[in-house]
């Protein structure tokens, strides 16, 4: 019993969620272009599901493309402000300025220097998601032992061996769930892109549905966005699971941390 | 301090450690005259803060002293050692590697293994259970580190120590963190690879009955600024057993230490 009570209890609370907006809408007569019923959302979404089709690949598009980016960037950084104190000292105050300036605010910049359309959502993507992974493969580096590095060097390690044998293995765990953030903001700043400057993408649909007060699709186009986000962040958590399963079992703990939008 | 020793393996002389800058820093050690012969063992005790654990990042290599000079093996130690093992307080395995990996990593690195690692690796491979059967954790190969309890992971971190058969062995506290009896175990595991394979020990610790039961010879120190005070040489039998420890010669020469060590502290 209790077994079912957990595999089938989120479901619950969704399908009973929906079943009380439903009610609610139709007790209430709200209107249409206020709140739309599930049935209308959709309704919508079969209708329009060629356009949204076209519209959610080319966000997924501009969301993969930009994570990618982030992470051979965050990679790189990370490494690099993880491995030198130089750097890190160097670095350190452009990359706080850097995110803290709202993501949103640059836009309009990227439009201006790249037109509207698939790069500013790209650039606004990597932007999002290419902190939390800096951060997280630096802070990784720096939970090495100091013990576990005098062994290494009393052995003759060099710098490059101790990074390669444990630095870099030892921060694969921060490094994963570092992944799960950023994809997740990456989506963020496609969206985000698309709804200043763009002429495709979901958070275009949106606007444009917005404006004709087509409410049911707006919210059509959300419920896409939303499953689009739990698919990738469930991906990048099944990566997780499967290449750093040995953390959650010892006495690492794993943080994380999320930018700001 | 003792005739010099010029066959001493492990050669302190003048020795100082200054952190901070040398007009208002800390001064961690003093004035550090240490011999230790090739093949000998040999246990450094004092009061928590005496710079045991600076003498032994010092003899390694990983920090520089501040005055006088640090020869192993008839050479002026100014940089890493190569050749040593270490173990620590803290076993400090790798918890992605699994028993038999994490041994196996100094041969990894140090320079005539890793060469030729890939090429025999089966032969380093039995050499490795052939380390881990003396230790008892045979069975144990294939176990990742959390699997293991603070002993068994010990005697993993011994045996990384020992795997590359380095000429010194620098044990930091290695038992601290174990319970006596687990602890008293490790002493006759650790005395067993000693008599069989010889390689200088430099043990430092706070269990004076750890020091005579394992050590030829014990170094007190003096707290900070850390200083060697004393020396004393076992003379008690190898191999020494646990019964030993109660017989009334050990429990004499325990006394007298601890009389050291209290006056060191006031």
């Amino acid at each position: 019993m209790n077994k079912h009570i957990n595999r089938f209890g989120p479901w619950l609370i969704v399908a009973s969620t929906l079943i009380f907006w439903e009610i609610c809408v139709l007790i209430f007569a709200i209107p249409k272009f206020v709140l739309p019923a599930p049935s209308a959302i959709i309704e919508s979404l079969v209708k329009w599901a060629p356009v949204i089709a076209i519209h959610a690949w080319q966000t997924l598009f501009t969301t993969l493309i930009g994570f990618v980016f982030a992470v051979l960037g965050g990679l790189g950084i990370g490494i690099a402000v993880g491995w030198s104190t130089l750097l890190y000292r160097a670095l350190y105050p452009l990359l706080i300025a850097f995110n803290s300036v709202p993501k949103v605010a640059i836009v309009p910049i990227l439009v201006i220097w790249f037109g509207i359309g698939t790069p500013p959502a790209i650039i606004t993507a990597f932007m999002l998601a290419f902190f939390p992974i800096v951060v997280n493969v630096a802070a990784g580096l720096a939970t090495v032992e100091p013990e576990l590095e005098d062994v290494l060097r009393s052995l003759g390690a060099s710098k490059k061996d101790i990074l390669l044998k444990v630095g870099l293995p030892s921060s694969a765990p921060y490094f994963f769930a570092a992944l799960k953030v950023a994809i997740t903001l990456a989506l963020v700043g496609s969206v985000i892109a698309e709804t200043i400057a763009a002429n495709k993408g979901i958070g275009y649909l949106m606007l444009n549905a917005s404006s004709r007060f087509d409410v049911p699709l707006v919210f059509a186009g959300l419920i896409v966005v939303a499953i689009m986000g739990i698919v990738i962040y469930e991906i990048c958590a099944y990566i997780e699971r499967r290449t750093t399963g040995w953390a959650t079992r010892g006495a690492t703990s794993v943080v994380s941390s999320a930018g700001g939008g | 301090m003792s005739a010099t020793n010029e066959q001493a393996f492990v050669k302190l002389k003048n020795v100082d450690i200054i952190y901070g800058d040398n007009a208002s820093g800390v001064k961690a050690l003093e004035g550090t005259n240490l011999h230790v012969e090739k093949g000998s063992f040999i246990a450094v005790v004092g009061p928590s803060g005496c710079g045991k654990s600076s003498l032994m990042r010092l003899v390694t290599g990983l920090i520089p002293p501040s005055a006088g000079t640090i020869k192993v093996a008839n050479k002026p130690v100014n940089g890493p050692l190569k050749i040593a093992g270490m173990a620590f307080q803290n076993p400090t395995l790798l918890p992605w590697r699994n028993t038999l990996d994490n041994i196996m990593l100094p041969l990894e690195i140090v320079d005539g293994y890793r060469k030729d690692l890939k090429r025999n690796r089966l032969k380093y491979e039995e050499k490795a259970y052939a380390l881990l059967e003396t230790v008892g954790l045979k069975d144990f190969a294939m176990s990742a580190p959390h699997e293991l309890s603070g002993g068994m992971k010990q005697r993993v971190s011994l045996c990384r120590a020992l795997m590359h058969e380095p000429e010194l062995l620098m044990l930091d506290e290695p038992f601290a963190a174990l319970d006596a009896f687990t602890r008293e175990e490790l002493w006759g595991v650790l005395q067993k690879l000693w008599m069989e394979k010889r390689f200088t020990v430099i043990l430092v610790t706070h269990d004076l009955r750890e020091a005579i039961y394992l050590s030829q010879k014990i170094y007190v120190m003096s707290s900070r600024p850390g200083k060697i005070v004393i020396e004393k040489n076992v003379e008690f039998d190898f191999p020494r057993s646990l019964s030993d420890t109660y017989k009334p010669d050990f429990v004499a020469l325990v006394e007298e230490l601890r009389n050291h060590i209290s006056l060191e502290r006031q």
